[in-house]
């Protein structure tokens, strides 16, 4: 069965996630809106910037960012300074790192959302009398629900499933940093196949009832590959 | 009702000026070909299109000028696309209930029962369905309950049965005409199509490229041999009339019209009835004598008030019937022989009324 410190790897991971997740809503929202709308020259640079992780390998990520938060690094400096501590190593610096990781999974379906907004459903609202907050709750928020929907999923699943990152800048400290996929290749690492079964099954059974959930409670809405 | 609008729109190649100062109740149709200015017009007087320069008063009260401008949300409007608008998020019932919870809708003046008018446009089987299950005349008869339930001090439409199909488009207007006959707001109506205007309107404003060409009552302008609406294909008088006589026995019912009385073939309305009739110019004669020997029933005097050649070789006779206007389209070779001048006194011969 899972150990104690296994329960508290997962109990990690799943903070890790949710704690991720939340912030990239709150950043992924106006982030994705301008994206959609603005027709600024530049935006591309944006675009690529945001779309790195997707193709960066996660430990080149990871390593950049060891650099940044290392105590001689700008971030570090920045946090010492601030008498925050240090971030490599620390719950705090996996959240960053999870962040940048899984932006452009949250990005990309927010952004397809406000891109599909379009401006009637708006117009005709403000004809039936519904003021500028009225038509965001009634009519912007229920459009963009499989949108948001969507990048919650993905954010989430994507950080629950971070290995590389983590390992870069958040080692392997037990109640800090070890998330459940660390833990589970040190299971392997030090042979104890029965443990990391174990893990491996809850993390399995945890992602797939929470999709089960999702998909059950969208019915006709697409929540990946949008 | 008042309602004045002013603005310049200026285009690529040209630009719509509109100078309007709407006064009377009922229907209103601004008709005109499309990229007239029509849909901009709607939308300046919705306040959808905040246009700079723009001038709009209803009622006294100022919704745009140059320092103000009123939002649409607080204009109290009812207004029905061309394009099918339901919230696909909501089902029928709740977007005809959107207006519920709005602060704008707070202590407004209970106009329209909105179930009555649920029922009276059939859309109670409906209620549950989504708007996408929907076909496009379901679709804009949820459009026009929701646009009313809203209470609505001016009714806006703007072509509103563009999307649907010719068979449709007459199905729809059965519904349509009583309840714009019955409800006591002012209405405007966009529209390309002659038979709609024939139908809704009691009042006309007509626009081309250049914005606004012209503005009177439907009669005057459906037979003023100036306007470039009377010169299209299909040339036809309406009349409002109403059922006198039925003859189950000879299957023919005697109607009242300003003209006079008419016979049509018909029987399945009743005595008392009110209803628009439409003549064709096609189906008008005229003859110099009152023909005793002629199949044709509805034979009434006619005074001759203006003629047009038209290039097809035909020419429109505007003819004074009773108290109305009906047009006659003839050839030019029985105009010449029958040496036809204005304020001739003549018969006009009438062998057809569709009754809408």
């Amino acid at each position: 069965m899972l150990d104690s410190a296994d329960l508290i790897a997962f109990w990690l991971t799943i903070k890790l996630a949710f704690i991720s997740t939340f912030l990239l809503l709150i950043i992924g929202f106006p982030l994705s809106f301008w994206l959609a709308k603005s027709k600024w020259r530049f935006k591309f640079i944006f675009e690529a910037m945001i779309a790195l992780p997707l193709v960066l390998p996660p430990t080149v990520l990871g390593f950049y960012l060891l650099i940044l938060m290392s105590p001689n690094g700008t971030l570090g400096q920045l946090t010492n300074a601030l008498g925050a501590g240090n971030l490599a190593f620390s719950f705090t610096g996996l959240i960053i790192g999870s962040c940048i990781y899984s932006l452009p999974f949250v990005i990309q379906p927010l952004q397809t959302a406000f891109t599909n907004l379009q401006q009637w459903p708006l117009d005709v609202a403000a004809t039936l009398g519904a003021s500028k907050s009225e038509r965001f709750f009634r009519i912007v928020v229920p459009l963009l629900r499989p949108g948001i929907i969507s990048a919650a999923v993905l954010g989430f699943a994507h950080t629950l499933g971070e290995f590389g990152v983590v390992l870069m800048i958040g080692g392997n400290i037990p109640g800090q940093t070890q998330v459940v996929s660390i833990a589970i290749y040190e299971h392997v690492e030090s042979l104890e196949y029965q443990q990391a079964h174990w893990l491996a099954a809850a993390l399995l059974l945890f992602s797939f009832v929470l999709l089960l959930i999702v998909y059950a409670t969208n019915k006709g809405y697409k929540v990946v590959n949008k | 009702m008042s309602l004045q609008v002013r603005f310049m729109k200026p285009l690529n190649s040209r630009s719509i000026k509109v100078d309007l100062d709407l006064k009377s109740k009922g229907v209103t149709v601004l008709f005109g070909p499309s990229g007239a200015g029509k849909t901009t017009l709607l939308r300046v007087i919705a306040g959808l299109d905040n246009l700079t320069d723009a001038q709009v008063i209803f009622e006294h009260n100022l919704w745009q000028n140059e320092n103000t401008f009123v939002p649409p949300q607080n204009r109290h409007i009812g207004m029905v696309f061309q394009q099918p608008s339901l919230f696909e998020h909501l089902n029928v019932e709740q977007n005809i209930y959107f207006y519920r919870g709005l602060k704008n809708h707070k202590n407004r003046e209970q106009r329209f029962n909105v179930p009555q008018l649920i029922e009276l446009l059939k859309l109670t089987p409906l209620l549950r369905r989504a708007p996408n299950t929907l076909s496009g005349g379901e679709q804009q008869r949820v459009a026009i309950v929701r646009a009313l339930a809203t209470q609505p001090d001016l009714l806006l439409m703007d072509e509103p049965l563009s999307a649907l199909d010719d068979e449709l488009k007459s199905q729809f207007l059965d519904y349509l005409e009583p309840l714009l006959e019955q409800i006591s707001i002012p209405v405007i109506y966009v529209t390309h199509s002659k038979s709609e205007l024939a139908r809704l309107a009691k009042q006309v404003v007509l626009m081309d490229k250049t914005g606004v060409t012209g503005q009177g009552t439907t009669s005057e302008l459906l037979t003023d041999l100036n306007q470039s609406l009377t010169l299209g294909p299909d040339l036809q008088s309406v009349l409002s009339a109403k059922v006198d006589l039925v003859d189950v026995q000879q299957h023919v019912s005697a109607i009242e019209t300003p003209a006079g009385r008419l016979w049509v073939s018909i029987t399945n309305k009743a005595a008392g009835q009110r209803m628009k009739v439409v003549i064709h110019a096609k189906d008008v004669s005229v003859s110099l004598t009152r023909a005793s020997d002629s199949s044709i029933l509805n034979v009434l005097p006619a005074q001759l008030l203006d003629f047009k050649f038209t290039q097809s070789g035909s020419v429109i006779l505007k003819l004074k019937v009773g108290s109305s206007v009906i047009l006659s389209q003839i050839t030019q070779k029985s105009f010449q022989h029958l040496k036809l001048a204005k304020d001739l006194h003549l018969f006009a011969q009438i062998k057809g009324v569709v009754i809408k």
